[in-house]
């Protein structure tokens, strides 16, 4: 019951401002005034413990961690007040030259690790380049020599298909040939694709048109 | 068995010299932190560690920039923290704090000592996969109870 009230003010908590811009946002919350939910209000969270031992280690590395912490501060601080010492900084520039040489030496020792590693890393990585470059030739070859092959037989068809050509000395003879044939068009055609020649045709009756509308049966019965 | 309060361990009180004008001593308003500043920008996170007053927002302008922590993996599967530690020895001469990030990150370089808490948390996600692989082993088993 009480969840259904909670319900309806979250409802009617919903803001609708009158303003052009339309702002509307639910609450992510049970608003405060509203008491704490009666079937929560004797629930004891229960707190989960660790075991005693492990109290126990936790509490030690803690505390071991806290003095660990504080002797490094304390002994910063004491470097950090003798290097503020004038004395304190005479003292070690003394010894600056060679504080200079251990630093570059050490610093060449690690240049040199990381130096052999990232050839090693160089190599590595050159040889797979050199494989992937390889692949992707050997496909492009193996793509031009399919496309040689696909010209070639383009090439052949063409080749077949202009040998009925009519070439240009045989063109006198081949108008004349077709002058002698004449072809009259002089006929009827049904919805069948069958031919009626006229009673006057003189001559030759040239094919049935090849029309899709005449070479589908007719839907009405002739 | 006494349980220490870490923190209040970890910052040392000093006194700055201050003029008498605007009151003097200690100021807990000037207590100075190392910690890591989100930079970047969209899914890409960018960490610069800096030396800057505890109570002032994440991006002000820092006292000092002391390093960087990328933490995103890189392609060789690297997080990579880069950090002057001369510069930091110096502040912590000068009481200067650490964000327990800054501290776990610390201590896993060995820097610091390891951070109890992250010890803790390391503790966490053994068991969690001690006990997953446990829960794996007796599903095969079953498993092949039921075929036999």
């Amino acid at each position: 019951m009480l969840n259904a009230v909670n319900a309806s003010l979250l409802l009617t908590s919903i803001r609708q401002p009158s303003c052009c811009v339309q702002l509307q946002f639910v609450r992510w919350r049970k608003p405060r005034w509203i008491p704490q939910a009666k079937t929560k209000l004797f629930k004891v969270p229960l707190k989960v413990r660790p075991p005693l031992e492990e109290q126990a280690e936790r509490d030690m590395l803690l505390n071991r961690y806290g003095t660990m912490t504080k002797s490094l501060w304390t002994y910063q601080e004491g470097l950090s007040g003798i290097e503020d010492d004038h004395e304190g900084m005479l003292g070690s520039a003394v010894n600056v030259d060679a504080e200079i040489d251990s630093v570059i030496e050490a610093n060449e020792k690690i240049n040199a690790v990381v130096r052999a590693r990232r050839e090693k890393l160089d190599a590595e990585k050159w040889i797979k380049t050199e494989q992937e470059i390889l692949q992707k030739k050997e496909e492009l070859e193996l793509q031009e020599h399919e496309r040689l092959n696909l010209t070639e037989a383009e090439i052949k068809r063409q080749i077949e298909r202009l040998a009925s050509a009519i070439k240009v000395e045989d063109l006198d003879e081949v108008i004349e040939k077709a002058l002698a044939q004449e072809i009259d068009y002089n006929f009827a055609v049904d919805t069948s694709g069958n031919i009626y020649a006229g009673r006057h045709n003189t001559g030759r009756i040239s094919q049935a048109p090849k029309d899709p509308l005449t070479s589908v049966e007719p839907i009405v019965g002739s | 068995m006494v349980r220490l309060d870490l923190f209040s361990q970890m910052a040392k009180v000093i006194v700055y010299p201050v003029s008498s004008s605007t009151g003097g001593g200690y100021l807990k308003r000037r207590e100075k932190v190392i910690r890591l500043a989100l930079k970047g920008c969209a899914n890409r996170p960018f960490f610069h560690v800096v030396i800057t007053n505890k109570w002032r927002p994440r991006d002000a302008p820092p006292y000092e920039q002391v390093g960087t922590y990328d933490p995103m993996p890189n392609e060789e599967n690297q997080k990579l923290l880069s950090l002057n530690l001369e510069r930091i020895r110096y502040w912590i001469g000068r009481g200067t704090t650490f964000s327990s990030p800054m501290e776990d990150l610390l201590g896993r370089i060995g820097f610091l000592p390891i951070n109890p808490y992250a010890q803790r948390n390391a503790w966490k996600l053994r068991r969690a996969a001690a006990k997953e692989l446990q829960e794996q082993l007796e599903k095969e088993k079953t498993a092949e109870g039921e075929k036999s």
